[in-house]
């Protein structure tokens, strides 16, 4: 998918005046998501002591990643399946559409998977003649709508209902639909109809998977609506696309991140279906696919798992940076430009697609801490960002005016008698200004800051004068 | 140097590169080369293994106000929709199955698992996997058994195999469950060890904690998103064997 990332403020602006994305978004940050992951987690009295385990877990596998990665290749292949290994997006989509030819499959239905949208398989499976479908409602909608998800759990927040009844009944008309649906039940129950077909005529079926595990060469595949499963057990061939970080040691394991995900994601103690699954359809069984794939990515991965980023491999896809953040809450998934929002994707975005188009991203940040408060993986998500922040200045990526404008502010702070003097004739020009009012309406070169709120105009002395005084 | 010979250069570089800084000994150039290029057969490092047998227990949720295991699965199942009936052996299941779909005003076809087709089911009753009968659109309601449920969790585990398609977990539009109450576990941890006691990894282990479900049209729940729109269990106070 094309990185828009670099248009971040222009989007983000946008999106400030969307009525319908502010209607969409609302509750999201105060009454959603966040409240009831904290009522979920309150109900666990032993929540940090899990935390603190599920760190030791992924900081352990991530210091031993080739090895867990060749038990699981070793397992998966006992079990029947296959392993294919991907450096780059493009060797996945390779991979993935050679089995999709050597199968001659027409249709193709999809889970969810993230690191789909990072290697943009739909695209690529559309390129080579196929019919990918997606199956998760929320992916669906956005399939039909042409864009990119805006959540990492929820793609489709953004989209009222009204939005949606629009766009069946756009793309339905050919499954019979003819009048518009008002009610939601109706909408859901107009995709069970539609995509039920898809599921039964489907040739090939590409999921995720949240965990993988190497004693065994299972993976864990975790949904609400049951499209995984579907997607899984019915088709001939079965796919999984992963990332390479997402391989735990044991089933153990893998208990201790399910207790956090569901969780720490949509305050569910645990989400409908978990399903664990490994390789084809056993000799004796009436069902299950028959042949069996994983395509394990890596897409720069293995590049922050060297740098200082490395602790952002502990991401287990929860969503609840985003759903904490502030500034996700105002703008929305879609500003950020890329596959990935929020923190978590301000993170990944410009270490998988480079500082150089998503300089923004690091700075869509207020530094508050509420998204490493509550990550179940306690990534110091403002650390990261931080790290960024640094890289583009050391870089030089930052936009002129801003690099001069710090250079400049360093050079006067260094010279304490400079900074005294320029700061005690800014106080009495700036009281000026005010003409008395307290406040200061327009500041030359701060026009944007001033544009949106008044500056309070200095009241008195320098901090440094009152200081000495009352000393 | 072929995607997989790559990504493990890559791994073990990283690896390499973080130790290095660190100040501990690094691999040599060589040792990043993999030498097990087919994948087969392969042992984890000693090191590893003794770190994995060394580490200690894992910490599990504690189970609540409750000190018996099936109020704790009751109460959490009742919270994840899912609806249950007691009762004393398993020769009640076919007329508890009959009064469940009256009393639901369910229609349509009952289709059990091969695993318990000793049972007295009616004569118009389909056997087996769901896949034909929903491919002519036929309402199905399933029957099955389980490995066994989880009181952390609310949820009914399934294992698939011969005689226990998985198919019939997701595709009719209803599911009943028998549960033994023997059958009850604590923890996540419990339907682990129950896994390892079959001969060889299955196919699948379906964890089944409601009917199906979506918020994805304004955050408000839906039920019976793609999978079943009910599921009830019942509950059998009979031993399973």
């Amino acid at each position: 998918m094309q990185v828009r990332s670099q248009e971040f403020k222009l989007r983000s602006s946008e999106a400030l005046l969307d009525d319908s994305l502010r209607a969409a978004l609302g509750n999201v940050v105060s009454s959603g998501f966040a409240a009831k992951r904290a009522s979920a987690v309150a109900l666990v009295p032993e929540w940090q002591r899990i935390r603190d385990e599920a760190r030791v877990i992924k900081d352990h596998v991530l210091d031993n990643l080739d090895s867990y990665l060749l038990q699981y290749e070793s397992q998966v292949q006992a079990n029947g399946g296959q392993v294919h290994w991907a450096a780059t997006p493009d060797d996945a989509n390779k991979a993935i559409v050679n089995i999709c030819r050597s199968v001659n499959a027409k249709i193709v239905t999809k889970g969810k998977s993230m690191v789909g949208e990072e290697t943009g398989l739909n695209e690529a499976l559309e390129d080579a003649g196929f019919d990918p479908v997606e199956t998760d409602l929320g992916e669906y909608i956005i399939q039909l709508a042409e864009e990119p998800p805006s959540h990492i759990i929820a793609p489709a927040i953004h989209k009222t209902k009204e939005q949606v009844s629009d766009l069946f009944h756009q793309h339905h008309q050919q499954y019979g639909l003819q009048d518009k649906i008002d009610d939601r039940a109706d909408l859901v129950a107009e995709a069970r109809t539609v995509l039920r077909k898809k599921f039964l005529d489907a040739d090939v079926g590409i999921t995720g998977a949240n965990f993988l595990i190497a004693e065994t060469g299972q993976h864990v595949l975790v949904t609400n609506e049951g499209n995984g499963d579907l997607t899984s057990n019915l088709p001939k061939v079965q796919i999984v696309i992963v990332g390479i970080e997402k391989v735990l040691p044991t089933l153990e394991d893998a208990a201790c991140m399910l207790r956090m995900l569901a969780r720490s994601a949509t305050g569910q103690h645990f989400s409908n279906y978990t399903s664990i699954m490994s390789g084809p359809r056993r000799e004796g069984e009436l069902d299950g696919p028959e042949q069996f794939h994983v395509v394990l990515v890596d897409n720069k991965r293995t590049g922050m798992l060297a740098s200082s980023l490395h602790e952002m491999l502990r991401c287990i896809r929860c969503g609840a940076c985003m759903n904490h953040c502030p500034v996700y809450g105002s703008v929305g998934g879609h500003s950020y430009g890329w596959v990935y929002p929020g923190p978590m994707g301000s993170v990944l975005t410009p270490a998988m697609q480079g500082l150089e188009k998503t300089r923004d991203l690091p700075h869509a940040c207020t530094l508050n801490g509420r998204c490493a408060e509550v990550c179940p993986m306690s990534i110091p998500l403002p650390s990261l960002l931080r790290e960024h922040r640094r890289e583009t200045f050391e870089r030089g990526l930052m936009d002129p005016g801003m690099r001069y404008g710090i250079r400049f502010w360093a050079a006067v702070a260094k010279r304490p008698r400079l900074y005294r003097a320029a700061t005690s004739i800014a106080v009495k020009v700036l009281a000026t200004m005010s003409r008395g009012s307290g406040r200061i309406r327009k500041l030359p070169l701060a026009s944007a800051w001033t544009q949106g709120r008044d500056m309070p105009a200095p009241q008195g002395d320098t901090f440094m004068k009152l200081y000495r005084k009352s000393r | 140097m072929n995607p997989r010979e790559q990504v493990l250069r890559n791994i073990r570089g990283a690896i390499n590169a973080r130790k290095g800084r660190a100040g501990n000994s690094v691999e040599s150039d060589a040792a990043l080369a993999d030498a097990n290029p087919s994948g087969a057969d392969y042992q984890l490092p000693a090191a590893v293994s003794e770190y994995l047998d060394n580490r200690g227990n894992p910490s599990k949720p504690s189970l609540g106000e409750h000190t018996d295991m099936t109020d704790r699965l009751l109460d959490q199942m009742q919270q994840v929709q899912i609806t249950v009936t007691r009762l004393q052996t398993s020769r009640e299941v076919p007329a508890a199955v009959q009064e469940y779909l009256q009393e639901q005003g369910i229609d349509g076809t009952l289709i059990v698992s091969p695993a318990l087709n000793s049972m007295d089911w009616p004569a118009d009753t389909l056997q087996g996997v769901p896949r034909a009968a929903a491919e002519e659109g036929t309402l199905l309601t399933s029957v099955t058994p389980c490995l066994c449920a989880v009181a952390e969790t609310g949820s009914v585990v399934t294992l698939s195999g011969d005689a226990t398609p998985n198919t019939l977990n997701f595709l009719p539009d209803n599911h009943v469950v028998v549960i033994h109450q023997d059958q009850i576990v604590n923890h996540m941890e419990d339907a682990w060890k129950l896994q390892r006691d079959s001969q060889q990894v299955p196919r699948a282990l379906n964890f089944l904690t409601g009917p199906s479900r979506t918020a994805d049209i304004e955050q408000t729940l839906e039920l019976g998103a793609h999978g079943p729109r009910r599921m009830h269990v019942l509950l059998v106070a009979e031993s399973r064997r």
